[in-house]
């Protein structure tokens, strides 16, 4: 099933919420690692879910940019999961999350540079052959700098999703983390982008922790990032939008008191384009 | 555009792919989370303030930890009970066993090994040990793959000849563990008592952990079926689990079978 509108990332804590009170949300996210063969009572809510919501995986862990051998058995599973759950949107991390077959647990960045565009271009390429299907590309919160970049990040992605016909996953709170982190322009970032390329956003609350923002996707979406997202939805066009809150959970009144508010929104700039192109 | 960028898009059809570099600077990355080694990794991402590393260390962490504190529910009640400091165990577990597979529900396998190593001569500490063990058991089965249920109709429509030679497994839910405590038993006591009781015995007791209706559960059973179980890790024809009278098979197997523990290959 296709996508459209905003949704939300599914957290255990929530399915059985929204099963009972059949939440009028467009669709849902799905983060596929917690999925991956799911069974017993898990299983049978993962059916259950997927028949009454659009679904769209998630992956941390196809290392996208990794030097280590590209795990096929993983991605085979990512494939059943997806027919499975009949899901037509697959994406994962322009990162490394695994070094000599062991995993850091964690999204790292890379150098951005010819060398390191060629691998992932290789890697991207080979993945969608063996999923037979496109994925898309996030970028991620970077807490370091590496020096052999040459290239800038939207500039590496233009060409990744250019030589692979992958689609961009454009998370906003990450690109506002770190305009804020490295004083950089957000705005420069959004600018340099090709529309054609972005698929896809992601919104996230981060916390304050004085010296840095940390992207903790664990409160809700700052004003200033909300500010952006309106940049993008103006600059590179409404496209389908999710929510994540993966820390100190709320409860699920609470997520949808922020699933409107992102709605409202998405909902602004989305009329805005149907009137356009009506008259 | 960066002049460097201009200059790849005219140079990236004769470009050489060399990712020694890149390939160095995860190793380093790695070593920087995991080892706590950050001699090399200003190389190749600068001079770097505290926190910029301690994120990635941390996340590295606490992501291990929260596995841990999620599996191991009941052999932490056990040792807080005991003026056990958890987080010192859990840190000092990290320390000793990095993380080897993505799947962290896979990371607590060594826990209860790991604790029988520190445990020296303390009984709480083994207790804690086979503690640990049933812990990461009902982890693991909750996570199980579903199998199909048991045919009876199938089964029932076999000859006598085609009966014994048909092979027979546990379902992949099923786990067996075997200890010289009672673990029911100290859950919900006081644990000196149940240290004493452990003192004067030379028990063993049986258990097994199951799924049913999707919760992990665990209960004591008897040494016979517990044996014919371990059998059954494996498929085995009825013939040969037949054969072995420490299996009591007549009494078990039909129990197996109704409360579809077993399969038929």
């Amino acid at each position: 099933m296709i996508i459209s509108g905003v949704g939300l990332g599914l957290r255990s804590a929530h399915i059985k919420s929204v099963l009972e009170l059949n939440s009028d949300v467009a669709w849902f996210e799905l983060l596929t690692d917690n999925w991956l063969d799911a069974s017993g009572i898990d299983g049978l809510l993962l059916d259950e879910f997927c028949k009454r919501y659009p679904v769209a995986l998630h992956s941390i862990a196809m290392n996208i940019a990794g030097c280590d051998s590209l795990n096929f058995d993983y991605l085979s599973a990512i494939g059943d999961l997806s027919n499975r759950v009949q899901s037509t949107t697959i994406s994962d991390h322009l990162c490394f999350s695994q070094v000599n077959d062991k995993p850091i647990h964690d999204l790292a960045p890379i150098p951005y540079n010819t060398s390191t565009l060629n691998h992932v271009v290789t890697r991207i390429l080979r993945i969608q052959d063996h999923l037979k299907s496109t994925i898309s590309i996030e970028n991620i919160t970077a807490y370091v700098n590496c020096l052999d970049s040459t290239m800038s990040e939207p500039f590496f992605l233009n060409e990744v999703a250019k030589q692979t016909d992958c689609g961009i996953l454009l998370d906003i709170n990450n690109i506002y983390v770190n305009s804020k982190n490295f004083e950089s322009s957000a705005l420069t970032y959004l600018y340099e982008l090709n529309p054609s390329y972005v698929c896809q956003y992601h919104l996230a609350g981060f916390q304050n922790q004085g010296e840095y923002l940390l992207d903790s996707h664990s409160s809700y979406i700052h004003d200033d990032v909300l500010k952006l997202y309106e940049v993008a939805l103006m600059k590179i066009g409404t496209k389908p939008t999710l929510i994540e809150w993966d820390n100190n959970i709320p409860n699920y009144e609470e997520l949808l008191s922020e699933y409107e508010r992102v709605k409202s929104v998405y909902n602004k700039f989305n009329s805005s384009v149907s009137e356009v192109k009506q008259r | 555009m960066l002049d460097s960028e201009k200059n790849y898009l005219s140079t990236q059809s004769s470009n050489n792919i060399n990712l020694q570099s890149c390939n160095d600077y995860q190793t380093e990355f790695y070593n920087m989370i995991v080892h706590n080694d950050r001699s090399n990794i200003a190389k190749y991402v600068g001079s770097t303030v505290k926190w910029q590393l301690d994120i990635y260390q941390n996340n590295y962490h606490q992501c291990l930890f929260s596995m841990l504190k999620k599996t191991f529910i009941r052999t932490i009640i056990l040792l807080e009970k005991n003026n056990y400091d958890i987080s010192y165990l859990f840190n000092s577990f990290i320390k000793d066993n990095s993380s080897v597979e993505q799947n962290l529900t896979l990371y607590g396998a060594r826990f209860s090994s790991w604790l029988k190593l520190q445990a020296d001569s303390c009984n709480v500490m083994m207790i804690a040990a086979d503690l640990a063990m049933l812990d990461y058991y009902l982890y693991q089965c909750y996570y199980a793959s579903n199998s199909p249920l048991f045919d009876i109709e199938l089964f029932l429509a076999l000859n006598d000849t085609e009966k014994l030679n048909s092979k027979f497994q546990c379902i992949p839910s099923i786990r067996l563990l075997k200890s010289q405590f009672n673990l029911i038993e100290i859950q919900s006591s006081d644990i000196i008592k149940s240290t004493q009781h452990t003192d004067q015995t030379h028990d063993v007791f049986h258990y097994l952990v199951y799924r049913e209706l999707g919760i992990a559960k665990y209960q004591q059973i008897r040494e016979d079926r517990y044996l014919l179980l371990s059998d059954l890790s494996e498929p085995r024809t009825l013939l040969h689990i037949s054969e072995n009278s420490s299996y009591n098979t007549e009494v078990n197997m039909p129990i197996l079978i109704q409360k579809q523990w077993v399969v038929m290959q």
